[in-house]
């Protein structure tokens, strides 16, 4: 059986104070606080990522930087990053995450040079 | 008592008003100048009247011929004085004022500390300098707008007193203005007194830049018809002390949220009557998130804890009778130019630059020019710890989605523009020059600003230029029109949609 590790980032945002969180760097740091690195290590645990209502942006590099690593983890395959993550968010919001996994999944190869 | 009159003619008020007049009209007001000039000799005259009714009547014709020499000998000096400009008095702060380091001006007026002089070594003028600010836009014109900061600068450097004439009728862009009122504190105040008009001083008074210069806005009576967005700055680089600041609601943060509920309060004038969608907040908010974070990360050499400032406003008006609402956005960080910070960039991606960069260098466009180019496309960034781990450099082509995506709203789309002045480098991007373009879901979104979106070809000259002077920093300025009536109808109709789904 496992248990479910719920992660608040309305913390991020002051409870209300800003309705947004922007910036790879804040996602890093929130990455550290919220243990995302020992949760992905227990295979016991799942991660309940909850986004308030209030909230009504983050920005791409933000999630880059909190799931980047989790992403590499889970051989950036989404199936298995879905099979431990949840996301609890208004659509919006929901959309704000795809565009940041998105940015997590992009092609960065650099095309050889001529 | 005779003197003690004169002096208070010297100190009258009408006098001093009307000697600044003659002193600081424009050369097109040769009327009001003579006309000052003509009131001045009428008050000395009666003036003379005066002093001669002090004397005692009598005496004998050489002391008569005394007096009238004495009376004619005091108005001859106060007339040569207001006359002369000997009276340009320095105010104490002038004579304190010493050099001031700028980062931005010092890059535009090269050469600006080694003709930095004190005030008392500065020599007055019979006529004060008067520096024409005209198409001052970095969005129509960078390169002419850099020229006339410069101007400003030069003068700065060694005028006792100049006038400011800004000749445009509206203000074109909030760019010029916000980089001028960033580098008007390392400025000594020489400015007194210029034309501007109506529409322009009700924008500067309306986003806070009249009590930042220093001017008087008289005819900024009230700001209908502008809606603003008054300079916010974030606090000094460098000056972060707080170890967990990064878990707390940022300055950015604030900022993404005050600017959204500025676009819903432009959004909801009458003749839109509309409001921002939840998608597009999310959109709104994560450009400015975007671009300030950027403007922290990368533009001071090994911190992330960079500064900026940022300013907007839309005004309305009316034109053939119809209303049009014009929209403009400043983004302003000061420090590092965009191809500077690449001397951090990890090796593959300052390879893969340098490729691009030796295929279309060449006397029209600067290895610099060509990095910033660079700049645009998805997955580049300077940050190579974010390149280690294969993430970061997506957040300028998410500006353009937004700027594109609002510039859609309106039929007149080729009127939005993006500028992007970064060191010596500028990219005026417009239509069809605006949206990166994906090959595929996944693949990044490039803007190579030429007519086939490709490397392989080099960027449109009109597009992406040299400028002739170095801006130390970047600057983010954007311009769009919208349209009420088109706006309506295409919320209408996405409304539509949305309910038939």
């Amino acid at each position: 059986m496992t248990n479910t590790k719920r992660i608040d980032l309305g913390v991020l945002a002051g409870n209300g104070a800003v309705r947004n969180i922007s910036g790879r760097p804040r996602g890093l740091s929130a990455r550290i606080d919220f243990g995302l690195d020992e949760l992905d290590a227990d295979t016991e645990v799942d991660v309940e990522i909850v986004i308030p209502e209030y909230m009504d942006s983050i920005t791409p590099s933000f999630f880059q930087g909190l799931l980047e690593a989790s992403m590499r983890r889970f051989d950036m395959d989404r199936d298995k990053f879905d099979h431990r993550y949840r996301l609890v968010a208004s659509e919006p919001m929901q959309r704000a995450f795809e565009r940041g996994m998105r940015a997590i999944l992009v092609h960065r190869d650099f095309p050889q040079v001529a | 008592m005779k003197t003690s009159i004169t002096q208070g003619l010297r100190n009258s008020p009408l006098l001093k008003r009307l000697r600044l007049i003659k002193e600081t009209a424009a050369p097109e007001y040769v009327d009001a100048r003579e006309r000052a000039v003509q009131i001045i000799r009428i008050m000395l005259r009666s003036e003379r009247q005066r002093l001669r009714r002090q004397f005692k009547r009598g005496g004998g014709k050489i002391t008569r011929a005394g007096q009238e020499r004495f009376v004619r000998h005091k108005s001859r000096g106060l007339l040569k004085e207001l006359l002369q400009n000997r009276g340009v008095k320095l105010k104490k702060s002038h004579m304190l004022s010493t050099y001031k380091k700028s980062l931005l001006l010092d890059g535009i007026d090269p050469g600006r500390k080694e003709r930095w002089r004190g005030h008392v070594k500065r020599l007055g003028r019979k006529t004060p300098i008067s520096l024409q600010l005209k198409n001052f836009s970095f969005v129509d014109n960078p390169q002419g707008t850099l020229d006339q900061l410069q101007a400003i600068s030069e003068a700065d450097c060694t005028e006792l007193i100049a006038r400011l004439d800004f000749q445009d009728d509206h203000c074109l862009d909030a760019g010029a203005y916000l980089v001028l009122a960033e580098s008007w504190h390392s400025m000594s105040k020489i400015f007194v007194g210029g034309a501007m008009k109506s529409p322009i001083q009700k924008v500067m008074s309306a986003i806070g830049l009249g009590k930042e210069l220093g001017l008087s806005l008289l005819a900024a009576t009230d700001h209908e018809d502008v809606w603003a967005f008054p300079l916010q700055r974030r606090r000094k680089a460098g000056t972060t002390a707080d170890a967990n600041a990064l878990l707390k609601p940022q300055n950015r943060e604030k900022v993404a949220d005050q600017f959204c509920d500025l676009v819903d309060k432009w959004l909801d004038h009458p003749d839109i009557n509309q409001e921002l969608t939840p998608d597009g907040r999310l959109f709104i908010k994560g450009v400015v998130g975007e671009l300030l974070c950027n403007a922290e990360r990368h533009s001071q050499k090994d911190s992330i804890d960079g500064d900026w400032s940022v300013t907007g406003f839309m005004t309305r008006r009316i034109a053939e009778s119809k209303a049009q609402l014009y929209c403009h956005m400043a983004f302003l960080s000061v420090g590092r130019s965009i191809a500077e910070s690449f001397d951090d960039a990890a090796d593959d991606v300052k390879a893969w630059i340098m490729g691009y960069v030796s295929k279309h260098q060449s006397h029209n466009v600067s290895k610099e020019t060509l990095m910033t180019v660079c700049a645009l496309q998805d997955r580049v960034t300077c940050d190579p710890s974010a390149s280690s781990i294969r993430s970061g450099g997506t957040g300028l082509q998410e500006v353009l989605e937004f700027v594109s995506d609002l510039a859609e709203t309106s039929n007149l789309e080729n009127d939005a523009r993006l500028v992007i002045v970064s060191g010596k480098s500028c990219i005026l991007l417009k239509p069809p020059y605006l949206r990166g373009v994906a090959q595929s879901e996944n693949d990044p979104r490039e803007q190579w600003c030429n007519s086939q979106n490709t490397s392989d070809l080099p960027p449109d000259p009109s597009v992406v230029f040299d400028l002739s002077k170095h801006f130390a920093g970047t600057l983010v300025s954007v311009a769009f029109e919208l349209d009420p009536g088109y706006l309506k109808a295409s919320l209408e109709s996405e409304n539509d949609k949305h309910e038939e789904n």
